[in-house]
């Protein structure tokens, strides 16, 4: 019994992470169309955000860690609207070729990290207050992997109602559904664009701030999430915020529970091909908008 | 149409000058009348500048020394660094240009097994001498490489047999999916058995692997009393911030790492890892005179928050050995140089105290220390041997091994 | 991307006669070794890169796995110089694996033309299964990328997994090539056969690479990738086509990481993963897309690049050149280095000369 809790409080977690980490890439991937495969260089200076403010403010203080939060978003958001600014406005309709550039700015992105922090990893501390957990009846429940799924709760309804309770949301959904029109109605679709890239982006910094806790924060952190995120995305369905949910909690307890059976190479493969197959009967997602479109990308 | 033809010939132009460019600036003379060239060779790009960085300018460090105590054999040293971007065919591609095309014939570098097994034959080939500074799992012997890190008779075997004597019996052994895991696991399963106790479970986790939660149930499952990590790098990270948020301590679970150092200690913070078990050659505590002035002068010259390490010490004597081997040599050829050190009497008073290379199979002989993690984030010996550990990269001198059937490739 | 013109080839013709050339009488010219093999190895990497510009530059389907094909043909071939070279025994990595006879599957490969088979036939089965499923249930553009970039990484994972049978993270090493020890100046003329065998393959592969887009063939892959249901609607199978371009393609990778093993001395699964994949797509974007002289340039280009500026302070500000001149590329020139010879450079030099003759 306590095995079944703990395998699947630790598959909650996992998605949850898949989540959060995702939930940039749904917003820039799914509604822009844009394939930023920096989006992983992005939680990377998300995680290095989450350093700085510990280093300036000191010691390993609640303070510090919630306070790196919103730093982390703000930092990464400007940093999304100059990249859009600068390039991804120059690749709208070519995704492929957004994906390309993007490996490119990723590769900057890590170099840069690297020259800034030096190779080796930066130690980043647990404020007290996710130090520990919470313990009933011989299942431990981490605070930090609680403080995540409260995290990604928080994000994916803020998202939620920017999108679907603000004018700037219904601009914006208007921008990604039909630009022309919006355009005709008044909408200053660039505007739109660079804030919505920056929105992802800023997302993808959030991501940072949990991900520091997780594990090593390094020059090459976000190249560990960034197929993951992809995946999520892909197999939800580009678009949806309910399908990312699945498609995160899809992958995360697949992977939990895959690898209590088997090692962790072998997991990984094992669920890389199930999302494949998967593909294969929805190969749009488990979410499809429906539209009379015939070469759609 | 003509314009499109004078295009197409301009562009062979440029293929042209850039294929004869290229291959024109190719050759350089190895060195000149006052300095030698000796190649650096390590990731300073990809997943593995992590660590090879430490290693490198460790390095750095000891050429400087040298050259500024009057060179090798009058003659200044010279380094040329290449990059191996974490990628063992990058490695060999960059191996064959030092050692051919540069016409350097010593090179210092590598940090995975992978990349030494990919640049093993390379050197063999060409005979030009490899400097390998890191603890390895063992098993090779090449005439063309000086390993001056540990063997696994000079870290794994004798941390198991400290284990075995504190008293405990059930040992679960996790690593990342590599080599250098699954060896020093299949050595330690024969050696944990031979003394009648349990190995409780074996994990491999990815290399890149960042959730851990699967692998702490299974050991949770297991409930070994202590953990054999040879985990390596960001896995090490992962795995410990992840036992810590779930209130484990060295307490609940002892751990024994093979490749966690002080560098490692400070991105994961001693916090987490107070009390904790490691096994090298070398601490930054290490009290000998040789290791003050070599800790001191690293910290000068890298800064202050910088610490050293096993294998940037291990990186630091392969400097000096080459140097005494070719002062012993009294040439820079690598096949006298290989005579140096095939006779044996090789030998440098380093940090870790005095190491000498076995003419044999080129490893070092050296002392072996157990160590313990402690709060401000520094290893502290708890156990060393007397005498530094003769290499055994076989192991055929343990009768547990040979019984096991470890033993080299005919 | 779309308003690719098909060019004149004669260019290309010329480029390419020069490229060989140049190539069949530099290890004559070329007194180190090494440098020769390093060409070896961008001749390989050219083909790999014919491979992925048939499939990208003409049919218009980004594979971000490629490296899952190179690599086949890579083991397969270690496979087979791995068994001669040692006669027929079990390799380090099985030893400490606990193996103690030589897995069943790696038996065939102890003879050469059973191993030349598989390093055809294993990559084109793999692909033409992948392809039959992939392009059936229509995944196209976008996902097409991101599921073989799944392919690769779960590829990457079972051959890490299964270290006993493939060697793990080390891949196999220690090989020498087909025709002996290629290294050091007293094996020169095995390397010098080696090379010329090589050079012979590319040449191979851009002729038929050229063959089959000089043709009807051509045209209806350029079609597929600027309208596929039109192509459709007219009644051309579009999946066959596609099936069939991406084994092809699979299959002249992994002739290309066949060959670049007998250069290297070992393959290694790094060679698989995703970024290595991402890095032959620079190639051919660099070189130019949808061109075959292009992706041949493009490998040189790089790689010659990357050996000679990624040593000393150089390998950092390595990695911002290359993410600099990627993003240049794909923004400002996508027609690569054939593009701006055959179109921005002309254009150029003709509005200048239009302007001198109003002046």
């Amino acid at each position: 019994m306590t095995d079944l809790i703990t395998t699947l409080f630790n598959g909650l977690s996992l998605s949850s992470i898949y989540l959060l980490v995702a939930l940039g890439l749904a917003v820039t991937f799914g509604l822009m169309g844009v394939i930023n495969m920096a989006h992983g260089e992005f939680i990377m200076i998300g995680a290095y955000m989450t350093y700085i403010t510990q280093k300036i403010i000191g010691g390993n203080g609640s303070v510090a860690y919630l306070l790196s939060i919103p730093v982390a978003f703000l930092i990464t958001f400007l940093l999304g609207c100059i990249l859009e600014k600068t390039l991804i406005t120059r690749l709208y309709g070519r995704k492929i070729d957004s994906l390309l550039a993007t490996w490119g700015i990723s590769l900057i992105l890590q170099q840069a990290a690297r020259s800034i922090f030096g190779s080796q990893g930066v130690n980043v501390n647990a404020p007290a207050f996710l130090k520990s957990g919470l313990t009933i009846g011989g299942v431990t429940f981490a605070f930090n992997r609680i403080f995540i799924i409260g995290l990604v709760i928080v994000c994916l309804v803020a998202v939620w109602l920017l999108m679907n309770k603000t004018v700037f949301g219904a601009k914006m959904r208007a921008t990604m559904q039909n630009r022309a029109m919006a355009q005709c109605m008044g909408i200053n679709s660039k505007k739109i664009d660079c804030i919505t890239f920056g929105l992802g982006s800023g997302l993808a910094g959030v991501a940072g701030c949990s991900v520091a806790l997780l594990g090593s924060v390094d020059s090459t952190v976000g190249q560990n999430y960034i197929v993951y995120s992809f995946m999520t995305v892909v197999l939800g369905g580009v678009g949806n915020l309910l399908g990312t949910v699945i498609g995160a909690m899809i992958i995360g307890f697949s992977s939990i529970f895959v690898e209590a059976y088997q090692s962790a190479s072998i997991a990984r493969a094992i669920v890389l091909l199930i999302i494949i197959i998967f593909l294969q009967f929805k190969p749009k997602g488990l979410f499809v908008i429906r539209s009379r479109s015939l070469d759609e990308e | 149409m003509k314009k499109r033809v004078i295009s197409g010939l301009i562009a062979t132009m440029l293929t042209m000058t850039m294929v004869v460019g290229m291959t024109g600036c190719g050759s350089s003379d190895s060195s000149s009348s006052d300095t030698v060239k000796v190649g650096l060779l390590h990731s300073m790009t990809g997943s593995m500048a992590i660590s090879e960085q430490a290693v490198l300018d460790a390095e750095k460090l000891a050429i400087k020394e040298i050259n500024e105590d009057g060179g090798v054999l009058g003659k200044q040293i010279e380094y040329q660094e290449e990059d191996g971007a974490s990628d063992a065919s990058t490695f060999a591609t960059k191996a064959e240009k030092l050692v051919d095309q540069d016409g350097i014939s010593t090179v210092f570098g590598c940090w995975t097994s992978s990349s030494r097994k990919a640049v093993k034959s390379i050197f063999e080939d060409y005979n030009a001498l490899l400097f390998y500074p890191v603890q390895y799992e063992g098993m090779e012997s090449s005439s063309n490489i000086v390993y001056t890190g540990a063997a696994p008779n000079q870290q794994i075997v004798p941390a198991i047999e400290y284990l075995l004597d504190q008293g405990y019996t059930r040992f679960f052994l996790l690593g990342s999916d590599y080599v250098f895991p699954r060896t020093a696991n299949m050595i330690i399963k024969a050696q944990v058995e031979a003394a009648g106790q349990t190995v409780a479970g074996e994990e491999y986790a990815d290399m890149d692997q960042t959730d851990f939660a699967a692998i702490i149930a299974k050991i949770e499952a297991a409930q070994p009393d202590v953990i054999i990590n040879t985990l390596n790098g960001t896995g090490n990270v992962s795995f410990f911030k992840q036992m810590s948020e779930k209130n484990y301590t060295s307490e609940d679970y002892m751990t024994m790492s093979f490749s966690i150092a002080e560098e490692e200690v400070a991105t994961i913070g001693a916090d987490i890892l107070n009390g904790h078990m490691v096994s090298w050659n070398y601490y930054q505590t290490t009290d000998t005179e040789k290791n003050k002035k070599f800790v001191a002068a690293y910290k000068a010259e890298y800064g202050e928050d910088r610490v050293t390490s096993d294998p940037a010490e291990a990186a630091y004597d392969a400097v000096y050995l080459w140097k005494a081997a070719c002062e012993e040599a009294e040439s820079f050829e690598v096949k006298d140089v290989l005579a140096a050190i095939d006779s044996g009497k090789i030998s440098f008073d380093a940090p870790e105290g005095t190491v000498t290379i076995d003419g044999e199979n080129q490893h070092l002989s050296k002392p072996v220390r157990i160590g313990q993690v402690q709060d401000d984030g520094l290893i502290y010996e708890v156990y060393s041997t007397d005498a530094p550990v003769e290499p055994d990269p076989y192991l055929t001198t343990y009768d547990w091994a040979v019984k096991a059937g470890i033993k080299p490739l005919e | 991307m779309k308003k690719t013109a098909i060019y004149k080839e004669k260019g290309s013709h010329i480029c390419f006669a020069v490229i060989v050339l140049l190539l069949a009488i530099s290890p004559l010219l070329i007194s180190s070794t090494s440098m020769v093999q390093f060409l070896g190895k961008c001749m390989c990497y050219s083909i790999v890169a014919i491979a992925l510009d048939l499939i990208w530059g003409y049919t218009g389907m980004l594979s971000l796995g490629h490296g899952i094909y190179f690599c086949l043909g890579g083991y397969a071939m270690a496979m087979y110089l791995r068994l001669r070279d040692n006669g027929g025994k079990i390799t380090d990595f099985m030893q400490t694996g606990g193996l103690s006879d030589l897995p069943t599957f790696w038996k065939p490969f102890e003879s050469l033309p059973l191993a030349m088979i598989a390093i055809i036939l294993v990559p084109g089965v793999l692909a033409g299964v992948i392809g039959f499923f992939v392009f059936r249930s229509r995944i196209k553009g976008v996902y097409f990328s991101i599921i073989t970039q799944a392919l690769t990484w779960a590829a990457y994972s079972l051959f890490i997994a299964n270290s006993k049978y493939t060697g793990g993270n080390n891949g196999i090493t220690d090989v020498s090539s087909l025709f002996g020890n290629t290294r050091g100046p007293a094996n020169k003329s095995n390397l010098l056969l080696l090379f010329w065998v090589t050079l012979l393959v590319l040449i191979m592969v851009y002729v038929l690479a050229m063959f089959l887009v000089n043709r009807k063939f051509g045209k209806l892959l350029i079609a597929i990738r600027d309208g596929e249901n039109r192509t459709f609607f007219s009644g051309y199978c579009v999946n066959n086509y596609k099936n069939f371009v991406y084994t092809l393609s699979a299959i002249l990778a992994a002739i290309g990481g066949a060959l670049f093993v007998n250069f290297n001395g070992s393959i290694t699964p790094s060679q698989m993963t995703i970024s290595y994949s991402i890095t032959m797509v620079i190639w051919v974007a660099v070189g130019g897309r949808g061109t075959i002289i292009g992706a041949v340039i493009g490998a040189f280009f790089i790689n010659m690049c990357e050996y000679n500026l990624s040593s000393g302070s150089l390998a950092v500000i390595w990695q911002y050149i290359i993410g600099i001149i990627f993003c240049v590329t794909i923004v400002f020139f996508q027609g690569g280095i054939v593009g701006i010879f055959k179109t921005q450079l002309p254009a150029l030099i003709k509005r200048h000369s239009g302007k001198e003759e109003v002046a």
